[in-house]
């Protein structure tokens, strides 16, 4: 019973069937079953995976999806080992909590569009779960793209809301653009190896030449650039904040946006042997952390400081990824997938609650709603990276590593990144429990339908952290025990800057406005997002809509224009040519005679004919000789 | 006998048809200079039959006579349509395939 | 055996046309009897070709189920059909885009006999071409394909406003761009153009090979010196590429579709563009292999231009129906350059291509037909949330532009990744940038016009309260089926393309060592 394949099976198969039936079937989905069968499902999906990370097996399905003669035909299949084992733990409990607190939070919806709901989050978790133990990289890319579709689904859930299906075509837009370079780097792969799947990949691929290696794995990382929402290619994520929360939650942190980290942790037995493309990726890691951060300082809508903080905490995974600790990057990707789906839904419930984002019309939530005011203060300081919480280890971890392995520039950027994490955390925090003025709505308490999934969150980011070594023992990680300086250096940090949050926001020791004076050009630029979005609004308007209108214009005025044109031209010649037919029966006959004469005139002897039964060469005179003595006379 | 004359005798009667059918506007005029030039067509294949010593012109010949006949009845069938129609018998004014 | 006892290939094609007769013979007011005797003789079709399908042998390859009565002998014709893999799947998407189309011709209003005696010639027709082996008999029914298309649209079709403008305007507008008639006759008028070139490559090989046969099994065992081949090859890919929507003797099909009735858009776009490129896979390069390999690399750099191209040119349109007609040309585009890569991988995917390509615009034909039935509007700017209204014609809708945008899951994604790894394969590899931008352009505009008509704040054309007093509805009763079986099967390819792949992959190799030896 017990037995791998059953189990891989037995994760993988439920949401599917839950997708395929509330899909399938009309009168289901609009019923409340639909929420029932897809909890349900993703249940008996994270049994199977708890299972799975007590028993940890290896195992492995294969079946060939494209047959070929010429080619190796395409084999798919889904394997486990420890990465997919944990994977799936992630995804499949964040579903299903997120799905549960979904009940209560999306409570006012109407049958049929909380059947549609659950259908999307059912194809949400197949997806995501077939992606993390997929063993081919075109089945990655299929998975890959699925769980994009979700997303947009699921941002355009209300599609009514222009924002709303605004935002989802742009997530899709975006990161399908960078999904081109995904396709490219995964098609040359194949040109050169032949073949699409993981093991034989990381057997033949070593010996390809390093540029040409290096070009494939850029390209496919411009791919996870987009999906994680990676400097410049992040714009899509905050936008993507007009889907309901839960969704924002299960898909735009926890698992979804981190799709991009785990590519590169599952190709790291590729990218190792492109030092080029790993330090472009430190780069953009970096990068993204402190553009990330330095952006949610200075939101004032919930949901997007959550958001850019996500865009951060994933820029601190690709990075030490990037730096070469896979299992690194994946312990943070374990625990910020807790702490910021307890943000998500803490955030959730207050807007339950007070109907709106913006963290100014809140304040002073503690009183009302003090389970929230301590779920959102567990999931902050974990985030923040504050002993004994999930987030210090992880983070810890990072800078740790960064600094052993003397990406000096980067540890300090991510260092920074920390001060900045813990000051927009509790910028947030302090604004919206503490704060002067009361919130104008009467806000209570949420229901325990939303409540109790929070406070599971809530416990594993609090000790999410403490498993550390045994997640690293069984990813294969030899953790090295550093003792120096360093290892207090973040933690420092990060209390600096929660010190910082209260001095300003709680004590009012100074006003933020001064600061934003003194940094003027900095803040300047955050607020025009660094000009980003003008700049892909100016390819998308004048580049593509450009190019659509120049070639749309050639096409049907000079293309067609000149096909027109000429049968216009034959129109008008032949109105000319018309004045020939006459009407007049002997004009006809006139040039019939004429035609007439003229064959008589040829068959005289112009040309020569062959005789078909002599088969020679004769005058056509000879032909038409009548036998002499009838020419001469009588007889 | 000779076969001169009689060839002869056929393209003049040949050509008067011709004539006929070029110069009449009256559609009974032109299809009376068919005749003529059928006649004349008819002639001449008993003539070379004859010259010959095969009997198949006379044959065609007896062929065509039928069939002229069955070709005037048509066409004088067609006419009196497009008087009809038309009210008129000029074929200069039956002129509906005017471009 | 069942191919052995059943003539299932003269089955297949001759049932649509014995219903067509049968149809004659009954009177116009006989509502539904007429569209029971059209869909049960579609049926038959569909059947045999189901049939054909499963016992086709994929392993043995080459071509089965063949007949042969002579006709005229002494010129070399005879009726002589036979399908390979290839066909076969062509004759599968003909008779679900057929099934489909006479379901989505169900409400015409007006003329309904006609109009179906017409449809089931034309399947005829392309049945006809898609099986028989001997040219005679294949520039006859091709010239059957084409004609009815005439008629189809020039009653039934629907015609808009456009103001030309740009050097040629006075010309264009002479001509009466936008309406049913220019439609019809521009197409008619292309496609004529077009078969005059096949004829005379037709009567160029029969000449050339000195065989006296039309027959194509026979013609493929001559190998004509390399500029003959050249040449007629050329006649052939214009001749075809007309119909195939090579750029540039493209631009009937937009205006042809747009004016096109339902079904017979569907058919259209659907299968006889698909004539095109089956032409020009199974005659220009089966018969011509040389030729094919020489101009492979021209065909294939148009192709590239045809995808790009109309991606965008269906990017500016702002009318429904031509924004699905550019993207038929740029989803033609991918047939042909997958035909141009000259390997397994590009070939397979090519066939493929077609295959979801017919479904999937069958769909969005379809489905527009439905949009405008309801809002009597194609001007997609006019319209808007319609979600809400129609929440089942959204889900479809948004099944088929995911698949024209090549999501994975759905049938398209398998046919463009197949001719993107071709492409990549072949001797010109830089294919494969524009090939994918292509697809990121369509993924573009296709979301674009999903966001437009059906989300966001609800908008309704302005004449729609005139014509439609009762307003915006969801489809009813029988307007369900075509979407239903059409986008079934394009999940049901995308999700697991073996069987189909399977198919074709034999006579897909064929042809492939033909052209490279």
């Amino acid at each position: 019973m017990f037995d791998p394949q059953t189990l891989l099976l037995s994760v993988l198969l439920p949401p599917f069937i839950s997708f395929a039936l509330n899909g399938l079937i009309p009168p289901l989905r609009k019923s409340k079953y639909a929420a029932a069968l897809a909890i349900f499902s993703v249940f008996i999906s994270t049994l199977a995976s708890l299972i799975l990370l007590i028993k940890r097996p290896g195992g492995e399905l294969i079946f060939e999806w494209i047959p070929a003669k010429l080619f190796s035909p395409f084999l798919f299949g889904f394997f486990l080992d420890p990465f997919s084992i944990v994977m799936f733990f992630i995804v499949s409990l964040v579903a299903l909590i997120v799905q549960v607190y979904s009940l209560g939070y999306m409570s006012e919806e109407n049958p049929s569009g909380l059947g549609r709901y659950y259908t999307f989050h059912s194809l949400f978790a197949f997806s995501m779960l077939g992606f993390v133990a997929s063993s081919s990289l075109l089945q990655i890319y299929i998975f890959w793209e699925l769980v994009g579709l979700c997303s947009y689904l699921l941002i355009g859930f209300w599609y009514y809301k222009p924002e709303a299906s605004r935002a989802a075509v742009k997530a899709f837009w975006v990161t399908r653009f960078g999904d081109v370079g995904f396709a490219i780097g995964m098609v040359i792969l194949w040109g050169a190896t032949g073949t699409f799947f993981l093991s034989e990949l990381f057997v033949k691929a070593p010996e390809l030449p390093t540029a040409y290696l290096s070009l494939c794995m850029l390209l496919i990382f411009f791919g996870a650039m987009g999906k994680s929402a990676q400097f410049p290619l992040h714009v899509w994520l905050p936008d993507a904040m007009e889907g309901p929360t839960p969704v924002s939650a299960l898909i735009h942190a926890a698992t979804m946006v981190v799709a991009g980290v785990y590519l590169v942790i599952r190709l790291f037995p590729l990218f190792q042997f492109t030092p080029e493309v790993l330090s472009f990726v430190i780069w953009i890691g970096s990068i993204t952390a402190l553009i990330g951060a330095a952006l949610a300082l200075i939101q004032e809508d919930i949901k997007r400081i959550l958001a850019y903080s996500t865009v951060s905490q994933i820029g601190y995974m690709m990075a030490v990824a990037g730096a070469g600790a896979k299992s690194i990057a994946f312990f943070h990707l374990f625990t910020h997938a807790f702490f910021k789906a307890l943000l998500f839904l803490a955030a959730g419930s207050i807007i339950h609650a007070i109907s709106t984002n913006n963290i100014w019309q809140m304040g002073r939530l503690s009183k009302r709603m003090p389970q929230t005011t301590i779920l959102f203060l567990i999931g902050a300081l974990a985030l923040s990276g504050i002993f004994p919480f999930s987030g210090h280890f992880s983070k810890d971890e990072i800078l740790v590593w960064m600094h052993v392995k003397g990406f000096r520039i980067h540890f300090f950027i991510l260092l920074f990144t920390a001060f900045l994490t813990a000051l927009y955390m509790f910028r947030t925090f302090f604004i919206v429990f503490m704060g002067d003025k009361e919130a104008k709505q009467h806000p209570h308490e949420s229901p325990w339908v939303m409540t109790l999934p929070m406070w599971i969150l809530g416990l594993l980011a609090l000790i999410a952290g403490f498993p550390k070594e045994s997640l690293f023992k069984f990813l294969g990680h030899d953790s090295e025990s550093y003792h120096s300086y360093i290892a207090y250096l973040p933690l420092s940090v990060s209390i600096l800057g929660i010190m910082t949050a209260w001095s300003i926001y709680q004590m009012k020791l100074f006003k933020p406005s001064n600061v934003a004076e003194a940094l003027s050009p900095i803040t300047s630029a955050l607020e025009k997002k660094l000009w980003l979005d003008d700049i892909y609004e100016w390819f998308y308007r004048g580049i593509l809509d450009g190019l659509a209108y120049l070639c749309g214009w050639f096409d049907r005025y000079i293309v067609d224009g000149i096909v027109n044109a000429t049968s216009w031209y034959i129109k008008q010649a032949s109105s000319q040519l018309r004045e020939i037919q006459t009407g007049r029966i002997q004009d006809y006959l006139y040039g019939i005679i004429a035609a007439l004469l003229l064959l008589i005139w040829l068959s005289l002897g112009v040309f020569p004919v062959k005789d078909r039964i002599n088969e020679e060469i004769v005058k056509p005179k000879d032909h038409i000789q009548a036998p002499s003595q009838y020419l001469e006379g009588e007889k | 006998m000779s076969l001169y004359p009689t060839l002869w005798a056929a393209f003049l009667m040949f050509s008067l048809g011709l004539f006929g059918v070029l110069s009449r506007r009256h559609l009974v005029a032109i299809i009376m200079g068919i005749e003529l030039m059928f006649n004349a067509s008819n002639l001449a294949l008993v003539t070379i039959g004859w010259a010959y010593g095969v009997i198949t012109g006379q044959i065609i010949a007896l062929f065509a006579i039928a069939i002229t006949v069955s070709e005037v009845a048509v066409g004088l069938a067609l006419f009196l349509l497009v008087e009809r129609v038309r009210k008129t018998v000029y074929a200069d004014e039956t002129n509906l395939m005017k471009g | 055996m069942t191919s052995e006892t059943l003539p299932i290939l003269s089955l297949i094609t001759l049932s649509p046309f014995i219903g067509a007769v049968i149809l004659l013979l009954q009177p116009e007011r006989w509502y539904l009897p007429i569209r029971l005797t059209a869909l049960s003789f579609s049926i038959i079709s569909f059947l045999g070709s189901i049939i054909a399908t499963l016992y086709y042998d994929s392993e043995l390859g080459g071509f089965q189920f063949n007949e042969y009565i002579p006709i005229v002998q002494s010129l070399g014709i005879g009726y002589h059909l036979g399908a390979d893999g290839i066909s076969i799947v062509l004759i599968l998407l003909t008779s679900f885009i057929l099934i489909a189309g006479v379901f989505a011709s169900w409400t015409i209003p007006f003329r309904s006999k006609e109009f179906y005696i017409l449809l089931l010639l034309l399947v005829t027709g392309v049945f006809g071409v898609f099986v028989s082996l001997d040219l005679f008999l294949f520039f006859l029914f091709y010239e059957l394909a084409v004609l009815p298309m005439y008629l189809l649209i020039g009653i039934w079709g629907s015609s808009t406003k456009i103001v030309a403008k740009g050097p040629f305007a006075r010309a264009i507008m002479d001509m009466g761009l936008g309406s049913k008639e220019y439609g019809a006759m521009k197409l008619t008028l292309y496609l004529l153009f077009g078969s005059a070139f096949i004829l005379v490559a037709i009567l160029g090989l029969y000449s050339f090979s000195g065989l006296k046969t039309f027959d194509y099994i026979a013609l493929e065992g001559v190998i004509l010196p390399s500029s003959v081949q050249n040449w007629l090859f050329l006649l052939l890919y214009v001749g075809f590429g007309s119909l195939a929507g090579v750029w540039p003797i493209h631009t009937w099909s937009p205006d042809g579709h747009a004016a096109a009735p339902t079904a017979t858009s569907m058919m259209h776009a659907g299968v006889l563009m698909k004539l095109g490129a089956y032409g020009i896979i199974r005659l220009g390069m089966g018969l011509f292999p040389d030729a094919a390999q020489t101009l492979a690399p021209m065909i294939g750099t148009i192709a590239v231009i045809n995808i790009v191209y109309g991606a965008l040119g269906a990017m500016w349109q702002r009318d429904l129906k031509y924004v699905v007609a550019y993207s038929s040309v740029s989803h033609m585009g991918i047939v042909m350059l997958g035909a141009a890569t000259l390997n397994e991988m590009g070939l397979n995917g090519s066939v493929l291509q077609m295959f979801s390509h017919g479904i999937m615009t069958g769909l969005l034909f379809a489905l527009v037909g439905l949009i405008y039935e309801k809002a009597h509007s194609r001007e997609i700017l006019q319209m808007g949330g319609f979600a809400k209204r129609m929440p089942g014609i959204a889900t479809f809708f948004a099944i088929g532009a995911l698949t024209s945008l090549g999501l994975p899951g759905l049938s398209g994604f398998v046919a463009e990744l197949l001719v993107f790894l071709g492409a990549w394969k072949s001797s010109h590899s830089w294919w494969l940038i524009p090939a994918v931008f292509g697809a990121f352009i369509t993924a573009v505009y296709a979301l674009r016009v999903l966001k437009w008509i059906f989300f966001g704040t609800e908008k309704e054309p302005e004449i729609n309260h005139k014509e439609n007093p009762n307003g915006l509805k969801d489809a009813i009763g029988v307007e369900w089926i075509a979407p239903i079986i059409l986008s079934a099967v394009l999940i049901v390819v995308g999700l697991y393309p073996k069987p189909l792949l399977k198919l074709m992959d034999a006579s897909v190799i064929d042809l492939l060592q033909r052209v490279l030896k």
